[in-house]
């Protein structure tokens, strides 16, 4: 599984869900090997490129996908972590 | 100067007439020689005499009777070379063309612009575009970026009207309110009070503006603009009005070459918001008490009206090529009534005609489309601008288009070198760009003496053309060989080659974006027509890198068919779902700010209006996708005036072989027998469907 979190360097909100997920991979203990964590600078070639390939128009976006599909993602906005708990739960090993 | 004694002293032996540029026969004089030299390539007299004395035992030798400047000039130009003098050879270069190539070029049809039509003017533009490109390449241009030009490395596009800018777009209320009032005109006339003396005036602008721009002549809002001259008008005089602005921009055969205008209207449905509540100019160029927003229901009748005519086509049935309506859809379009029946409306048009184009702003952006792929976000300033619409005037002063998929066989399979080798040639790109504002500012500084005096002329305080504000186009062309080259894939192909592909263009907007702070320039991305530059590339490319090319150029190698697929474009003859393809296309156009589009090409089928009205608000929903139009296919037969549906050999009703296919080259209309092989073979490849 992949989540991936597109933002610019200048952008609080982009800061803030990245170190939101981060909190909640700890607290919950994610698995690294099972789940990817990748912050996408949308002022870098890769991250434009990336962020294009989303269709990525505001920042904050999240974008939680497997291998099938997007099962979920967020525009301009830092989600919360109940919308995104689901999604994980099955990675984490702390309840 | 030396003395006609001297002179008469020197060539009395000779006895030869000498047959001058200046349309005279004049004696034999060798001091003009050496006058010219040391005008033109500042050499020393010494040498320039030297020179002059070697010419004149040469022709001597040869025992003529009669000799022509030309030939002087080449024999003086070995001599230079024979000396070492490459640069003063260079300079002192005549500028024209074989007798051989004159003679075809009056005979045969010049296929480089579907546009263009055969006729005297048409190849007077041509010989005069062939000695412009020359004097561009040799005068306006240093010579690594010339050489980059000719080796195909990079297309300066529009090398033969190298003395203007590319295109232009702007605002009937500029004509609104100052009237038609131009530099070297023989005649003024006061702002408009009727709405045909406004649209007379429109298109004869437009003409002029033709012959100082390059390309595309867009205006905007067209029918808001129009709207306070159309109170009280019956439907039928709106359409009559509608009716006389198509025609007149589709019949009007007087801009470069015989050409029609190519000419762009926008319209919208709704008022657009950053006019709202503009004052509206009236009939007099008086102020109506009125704001623009009180102009609803006559803007609207208007664009209604036009869409009536373009849905009827021309006298014989066939789409009119041009003015090219470009509707702006946009969150306020959905949310202003009677839009479902006018989505409908255009709808019709489009599977029908094809005529119209869908440009989708989205969000709060607004846009100006100037061209068949050039548009602009208005910036805050423009937004001010707004206040009095007349200022808003959009430029873009060139186009070079940069041969990606060469710069792929030279990086031979390695990512990293091609990103080295891209930006060294848009580093080239950059400085052609500022090559060529060097010498448009140059003829500026004559302002309104000087030969780009309309555009010089500061009727609203500031020059017509605003430097300050002008657009420096990098065109891309052939990504999908770019990635096809790199990867052994097509764009369309995986996941990984269209990633590859958004990381090509990604890199080059950034660079863009460095480049315009570097260079105080606003460089931008554009989707490049390139009508024949993609016939170009992939012909050179085949003859210098034949191994490479061969496997991704597209079309007939046979035949020299041959093409690269344009911009950002997926491979034409790919079957691919529509929607799809305006929604994998699409997720390009955000990294091109000078505009892009799809085309989705109908060819025989036509869907049900309502099915293209769903299939648009489907686009600007669930897509990034700047731009669409439909393109159906016709034949016209010249015989019995009849058009029909598909490209056909022969007229179904009266089986007469004189018949003239009809589609859209790139982004816009045009004749099939005008095309280069290039796109005939694209046009048999394109993958055509019905949504």
């Amino acid at each position: 599984m992949d989540v991936k979190v597109f933002g610019k360097p200048g952008c609080e909100f982009c800061k803030t869900t990245m170190k939101k997920f981060e909190t909640f991979f700890k607290r919950w203990q994610i698995d690294p090997e099972k789940v990817n964590l990748n912050f996408f600078d949308m002022e870098t070639v890769d991250g434009l490129a990336e962020g294009a390939f989303y269709s990525v128009q505001k920042i904050p976006a999240t974008v939680i996908e497997t291998a099938e599909g997007v099962l979920a993602r967020w525009d301009g906005q830092v989600p919360l972590s109940e919308e995104f708990r689901n999604h994980l739960e099955e990675f984490a090993t702390v309840a | 100067m030396q003395s006609r004694s001297a002179m008469t002293q020197d060539a009395t032996d000779l006895a030869l007439f000498v047959r001058t540029s200046g349309d005279d026969i004049v004696d034999w004089d060798r001091e003009r020689i050496v006058v010219a030299l040391i005008r033109e390539t500042n050499i020393d007299r010494e040498i320039a005499e030297e020179i002059g004395v070697e010419v004149e035992v040469q022709i001597k030798s040869l025992n003529l009777r009669t000799v022509t400047a030309p030939l002087v000039r080449e024999l003086v130009d070995v001599k230079l070379l024979e000396h070492g003098l490459e640069e003063a050879r260079r300079r002192h270069t005549r500028l024209g063309s074989p007798l051989h190539d004159v003679k075809e070029i009056i005979f045969n049809h010049n296929k480089e612009n579907a546009n263009v039509p055969h006729g005297p003017e048409a190849t007077n533009l041509t010989l005069a575009e062939g000695i412009k490109k020359e004097f561009a390449l040799l005068h306006v241009f240093t010579q690594d970026i010339a050489d980059a030009h000719m080796r195909g490395d990079i297309h300066l596009h529009d090398l033969g009207f190298i003395d203007r800018p590319y295109c232009s777009g702007q605002s009937v209320e500029y004509v609104k309110k100052f009237g038609l009032d131009l530099p070297n005109s023989l005649s003024n006339a006061r702002p408009a009070k009727h709405p045909e003396v406004l649209l007379a005036q429109m298109v004869k602008f437009s003409a002029a503006l033709q012959g100082v721009f390059a390309g595309a002549i867009g205006w905007d809002a067209v029918n808001l603009f129009f709207a306070p001259f159309l109170v009280g008008l019956s439907d039928k005089e709106v359409y009559q009005i509608a009716q006389m602005m198509i025609y007149e921009y589709s019949q009007q055969a007087v801009a470069r070459g015989g050409q029609a205008i190519f000419s762009d209207i926008n319209l919208y449905w709704e008022i657009p918001k950053h006019f709202e509540k503009v004052r509206a100019l009236g009939p007099g160029g008086e102020y109506t008490g009125k704001t623009y927003a009180d102009y609803l229901p006559e803007a609207q009748r208007f664009v209604w009206a036009l869409f009536d005519v373009y849905r009827e086509g021309d006298g014989s049935g066939r789409p009119f090529f041009f003015p090219k309506p470009l509707v702006h859809i946009t969150d306020k379009f959905f949310q202003t009534p009677g839009h479902e029946k006018f989505l409908r409306h255009i709808s019709e048009v489009a599977t029908e005609m094809g005529n119209t184009y869908f440009v989708f702003d989205r969000g709060e952006t607004a846009k100006i489309s100037e061209c068949c792929r050039l548009s602009f976000k208005l910036e805050q300033s423009d937004l001010d601008d707004a206040s009095e619409p007349w200022r808003m005037r959009y430029s873009a002063l060139q186009n070079v288009t940069v041969n990606l998929p060469r710069i792929a066989f030279r990086a031979d399979g390695s990512d990293t070198k091609f990103f080295e080798l891209l930006d060294t040639h848009l580093k080239m790109v950059a400085q052609a760009h500022i090559q060529k504002k060097s010498f448009i500012e140059e003829l500026l500084k004559q302002g309104t003496k000087g030969p780009l005096s309309m555009l010089a002329m500061k009727r609203d305080g500031n020059a017509y053309l605003r430097m300050w504000r002008v657009s420096y186009l990098v065109g891309i062309l052939g990504l999908n060989e770019v990635v096809q080259s790199l990867t052994g894939k097509e764009l369309h192909e995986t996941a990984q080659t269209l990633k590859l592909g958004l990381k090509v263009l990604s890199h080059m907007k950034l660079k863009c974006e460095e480049m315009s702070k570097r260079y105080k320039m606003h460089f931008v991305l554009e989707q490049t027509p390139a009508e024949s530059t993609a016939y170009r590339f992939a012909k050179l490319d085949l003859e210098h890198f034949p191994n490479e090319a061969a496997k991704v150029v597209k079309g007939n190698k046979e035949n020299g068919g041959v093409y690269y697929t344009n911009s950002t474009y997926f491979n034409v003859g790919h079957t691919m779902n529509p929607i799809d393809r305006v929604k994998q296309e699409g997720l390009f156009h955000p990294l091109i700010d000078a505009g892009a589009l799809t085309h989705v090409w109908l060819g025989e089928s036509k869907p049900h209006p309502d099915s293209i009205a769903n299939f648009v608000a489907k686009t600007f929903q669930n897509t990034q996708n700047a731009q669409i139009a439909f393109s159906p296919e016709f034949t016209s037969c010249n015989a019995c005036g009849k058009t029909v549906r598909g490209l056909k050999d022969a007229c179904p009703h009266c089986q007469s072989e004189a018949v003239e296919g009809i589609t859209r080259i790139t982004g816009y209309f045009s004749k099939i027998s005008g095309w280069n092989k290039g796109k005939l073979s694209e046009l048999g490849e394109r993958y055509k469907a019905g949504i």
